[in-house]
This record gives C-alpha cells, structure tokens and sequence, in this order.
C-alpha cells in the first residue's frame, strides 16, 4: 500500500475523455494500493476534488467541456501542494510554456509506457511529502 | 510595347529608356519641365498682349501732339490775321511789322507739324507754303510807303483774299488731320482688341494641348493601376505616355517595386497560411492517432503484467478495446487519404442537383427521425443541371445534412432548397438548421482539416466537402449568427446548354 499521510492510501485523481485511460490506471494504480478515481470531464473531477482533495492528478489536455488547463489552474489554486501531470496527444510550445507558469509538475506525451507514468507519479508524491514536511 | 520590338544595343538602362519616338527633341521630358514651358508659353501670351495695348497708347498719345501742334498753327495763323486786320483798319505800320513777326512763328509751327506728322499723314500740304510765301509778299509790298493809293487799296483786298485763303485752307487740312488721327486710333483700338482676343483663344488652345500633355503621364497610370485591379497586368508597363515624363517613369518604377514588394509579401503570407494549415493538420494527425495508440499501449501493458490474475472476460474484453482503438487509428488514416483523394474527382456526369439533395435526404432519414429534426425540402419544378461527381457531391450534402441535425436540440427544422441563379450561371443550394449557429472566430475554422466542435468526429467532414466543392469550381459559404441557427450554402455552376 502506497501510504501517504497518516497512513492514509494516497490518493490519485485521473482526468481523461478518453475511458480507456481511466480504466487502465485504475486497474494498475489500485493494484499498487493508490485511492484512485477517474472521470472523463473535468467539472465532476474538481467536484470530488473539493470532497477529499488528492495527492496527485493526472489530466489529459483536451477535453470538452473544461480542459487540462483549467483543471491544472483550479486545482493549483485551491490546493497547492497538490501535484498535476498533463498527458496530450498533442502540445504545442505555447500550450506547454502556459502549463509551466501555471505550476504543472510535469508534461507527458502520448503514448506514454506505464513505467513513465509510475516513475513520475512517485516523483510528485516525493515532492508533495517534502511540501508537507516543510509546511 | 514598341521599345521591346527594337533592337537597341546601346540603352543599358532599361527602366528609363530613352524614348525615340520624340519628334521635338527639345521638348522636356519631365512634367517639372513641362509646367515651366507651359508657365512659360502662357506669359510670353500675357506679355505680347500687354505690349500690344502699350504701343496702341503710345501711338495714340502721338496722333494726340499732331492735332495740338495743328491746333499751335491755327492760333499762330489767327495771330498773324488780328495784326494783319488791325494794320488794315488803322493802317498802323506797327501792327504790320508785328504780322510780318508772326509769320515767321507760323512757319516754325509748320515745321513743327511737319516734324510730328508721320509720312502716311498729309500733315501741312506744300501748296501752303506757296500761299504763305505769296502772302507775306503781299505784306512786304505793303511796307514801301511809295506807291500810289490806288496800288495800295489793290494790295490791301489781295491780302485780305490771301490771308483768308491761308485760314480757310488751314482749317480743311486741320480737319483732314484729325480726321486721319481719329481713323488711326480707331485701327490701334481694333488692333489691341484683336490682339487681346488672339492672345485669349491661343492660351485656350494652349491649355486644351497642354493639360493632355502634362497630365498624360499620370493618365497612364492611373489607367495601368485600374487595369492591376482587373487583373489584366501584373505591373504598369514603361509605355510611350509614361515614358514622356521624368517623373512619370519614376512613378512608374516605384509604383512596380511596391507591387513586386506586395507580391512577395503576398506570397510570404500564403506561404506561412499554408505552413500553419499544415501544422494545424499536424496536430490534428497526432493527437487523432497518438490517442488511440497510447490507449492500445497501456491496455497491452496490463495485459502483459496482471495476463495470470485477470480474468478471462477481463482479458476478452481488453483485447476487444485494443481492436476499438486499432480500428480508430487506421479510420483516421483512412480519412486523410479520402481527404487527398477527394482532389481527383471520378467520372463526371450530368446530375440534377435537386434529385441530389434529395438523395441525400433519403439517406439520413433515419438520423432524422432518431433526433426528431422536421425536414423541409424546397424544390425548383424542373430540373438543375450540374456537372460532376455524383458520388463525391452526395458525400457533401449528407456531411453537411447531418451538421445540421447534430447542431439541433430535438424538434429543430432542417431546411434545404435548391434554386437557379440564371444571372451568375448558378446553381444554388441551401442546407439550413435552427441549431444554436456559430461565431464568426469558429466560422473562420470550420472548413479547417481537423476542426471539430463535437466530442465524436474527425474533424475533416468540412474540409473535405470543401475540397470537393472547389474541385467542382464551386463555392461553399457558411452564414451563421449565435442563436440564430446556421445556413450553408453550395454553388456550382450549371452544365453548359446544349
């Protein structure tokens, strides 16, 4: 079990249109003792954010009704020891410079491999400990 | 152009050729030199009249002495005859010496007379000075107090004859004088008058030629400028008229470089417009496959990973997603090569547009009834003929057709009509919907590869019925207002008469 305060599971917040993407995760990040949840618009996402706020958020860029740049600014206003991943099919310069200035942890392309992604999840988890330590 | 005809191995300089057709070598060739001729010409006319008046007054102003001096003879002759009367009613020798003074006085003024009259005057006739002459011998005979009274009263009536004579014949050359004097000035007053006249109609004239000659130049290319909007030319040629000026040839060249410069820039404009077409289409190729092939990517890595823990239905159905998005990528593939293949039409009939959107109609007839769309079809009664591929067209109106269903909530109107603008050799047809409409910003994008405001969907529907109707030398417009709904409009021009 992936424990984070307390001994709390940690808790993994994945956004994407794309089902597939949730469905997947859930299987590998659940396996690994990860609290997970996953949606396909962003609205609902925020909604349980503001439930129980989670450790790390993983969002695709380009959804329909609110995309990976506004579920990045909201969360990091909000919460901001809270790390986000934006995985896209497609970024350009512009796209990705916007995301840094807004505070996203980091920017993966897809196709990704799966150990990408665990590598970078356990990064941002390390980087939020360090947060709540300090803080 | 003449100049290209020629064969001229010494002009180099082949912006400002020189030009040979000149006739008057001299004449400038700069509308700067041109004005200061002009300027020139019209004062030289302004001066040849005012000299004209001027030499008119000076001439009068001599005609006027001429009749003062006959008028100074006049009273020298009257003086004379008053001492001469005087002398013969008191017989005072004194008053005879004072006329014989006189006359002497009397032939000055002559001499003056004769001095200011011209030779076409008579001015004092030579017979005069005969008289004269016969008078004062009368009056010299007078003086010799010798002779008898008979002689002497004799001598007395002859010089009262003559000098009556002397008075009379004066007095008509004096009128034929002022006579002469009157008819020339009449003449110099004619002769300023014409002059005047002569002056105005040549400076009309001169203006009539000169404005032309100026301003030609500048007439030609402002004629070559309209003849660049028409798209006649693509630069002002260096013709003969523009040629004619400096100033004209410079305009000319300026004028050329700012259009090769625009050109350029044009073509710099059309080359970044397509360069950013092709990364939009980029993007859209990579996020449309990227997509799928990242979901095949972690469905297949947890399939290798849990293959033992999972269950046979989880296996089936994770292999089933990986044929889903397998599937996916090649229809996207697929579509970019329809989109390139829609620029090469098949066999090219002669189709009735009407029957074509009607066609199209019956095809979406269930997605029509599915969202509970009205359909209104406004036909013409007879037949719109077009040529083209009816395949590709067909392909148009249901793309277009079920835009239009999808943008409305159920219950919204589809209306389409097909109508003939005989005016513009047109064949127009409407597809229109009460959906929700558009921006202009998404207007501008929505014939763009790849552009999609729906969740499903390629994004290439638009393009492609784009390219198609292009291909038919068509047009396709959108008019759209938000909440308003949306029209599309298709043009294509009609078959050719038989």
């Amino acid at each position: 079990m992936q424990s984070c305060d307390q001994n709390q599971p940690c808790r993994l917040l994945v956004v994407d249109d794309e089902s597939i993407v949730g469905k997947r995760l859930r299987q590998v990040f659940s396996k690994m003792g990860f609290e997970i949840e996953t949606f396909v618009d962003g609205a609902p996402a925020m909604a349980a954010m503001i439930e129980k706020p989670f450790d790390v958020v993983v969002t695709d860029l380009k959804m329909a009704d609110m995309d990976g740049m506004e579920v990045l600014r909201q969360v990091r206003l909000l919460y901001p020891t809270t790390r986000v991943i934006i995985i896209t099919g497609y970024a350009d310069e512009a796209t990705a410079e916007k995301a840094r200035q807004l505070g996203v942890f980091e920017f993966l392309a897809k196709p990704f491999r799966l150990d990408t992604l665990k590598d970078m999840v356990f990064r941002a988890l390390e980087a939020k400990r360090q947060d709540d330590l300090q803080g | 152009m003449t100049c290209k005809d020629e064969d001229m191995p010494d002009d180099h300089d082949m912006t400002a050729p020189a030009d040979q057709h000149t006739v008057l070598p001299f004449f400038p060739k700069s509308i700067r030199g041109k004005l200061i001729i002009s300027l020139m010409a019209v004062s030289l006319l302004g001066t040849l009249a005012t000299s004209a008046v001027i030499y008119a007054m000076w001439r009068m102003e001599d005609r006027i002495l001429i009749i003062e001096s006959f008028c100074e003879l006049n009273q020298k002759v009257l003086e004379t005859r008053r001492y001469e009367k005087n002398y013969l009613l008191f017989g005072n020798e004194r008053d005879l010496m004072l006329a014989f003074d006189y006359l002497d006085e009397v032939r000055s003024a002559i001499a003056g007379v004769r001095g200011l009259s011209p030779r076409s005057m008579a001015g004092v006739e030579p017979p005069y000075d005969q008289r004269l002459a016969a008078y004062e011998n009368t009056l010299r005979q007078l003086r010799n107090h010798d002779l008898p009274a008979k002689r002497t009263a004799g001598l007395r009536e002859e010089l009262r004859e003559r000098g009556s004579a002397l008075t009379e014949q004066l007095l008509t050359m004096d009128a034929k004088a002022k006579q002469t004097v009157e008819r020339e000035v009449w003449g110099f007053q004619k002769m300023a008058v014409y002059i005047l006249f002569l002056a105005a109609l040549a400076g009309s004239v001169l203006i009539f030629f000169l404005v032309p000659w100026i301003t030609g130049p500048l007439e030609a290319i402002r004629r070559a400028a309209a003849r660049i909007m028409h798209g006649e030319t693509a630069s002002i040629p260096l013709d003969a008229a523009i040629r004619d000026s400096v100033e004209g040839v410079e305009l000319a060249n300026s004028l050329n470089r700012m259009l090769a410069a625009l050109e350029a820039k044009q073509t710099q404009l059309i080359q970044s417009a397509k360069l950013a077409a092709l990364g939009r289409l980029t993007a859209g190729i990579a996020h449309e496959i990227n997509n799928p092939l990242n979901n095949i990517y972690l469905t297949t890595e947890v399939l290798l990973e849990d293959l033992p823990h999972l269950q046979c239905s989880e296996r089936l159905e994770m292999v089933h997603d990986i044929l889903v998005q397998a599937d996916r990528a090649r229809e996207v593939v697929g579509n970019l090569l329809e989109f390139s293949r829609a620029r090469k039409p098949g066999a090219l009939l002669k189709i009735d547009l009407a029957k074509l959107v009607e066609n199209s109609l019956a095809l979406v007839k269930n997605q029509l009834h599915l969202g509970k769309i009205t359909s209104h079809f406004h036909p013409v009664p007879a037949p719109v003929w077009i040529v083209g591929d009816p395949n590709q067209l067909q392909q148009v109106f249901v793309n277009l057709i079920l835009n239009g269903i999808q943008a409305m909530q159920p219950g919204g109107v589809l209306s389409t009509a097909v109508s003939l603008d005989q005016e513009q050799h047109l064949a127009v047809a409407e597809v229109r919907d009460t959906g929700q409409g558009m921006p202009a910003d998404i207007q501008r994008q929505i014939f763009d590869p790849f552009f999609t405001t729906k969740t499903e969907g390629t994004g290439l529907g638009l393009a492609v019925s784009y390219a198609i109707i292009n291909d038919h030398h068509g047009e396709i417009k959108v008019e759209s207002h938000p909440g308003q709904g949306t029209l599309f409009l298709v043009m294509l021009p009609l078959a050719p008469k038989e």
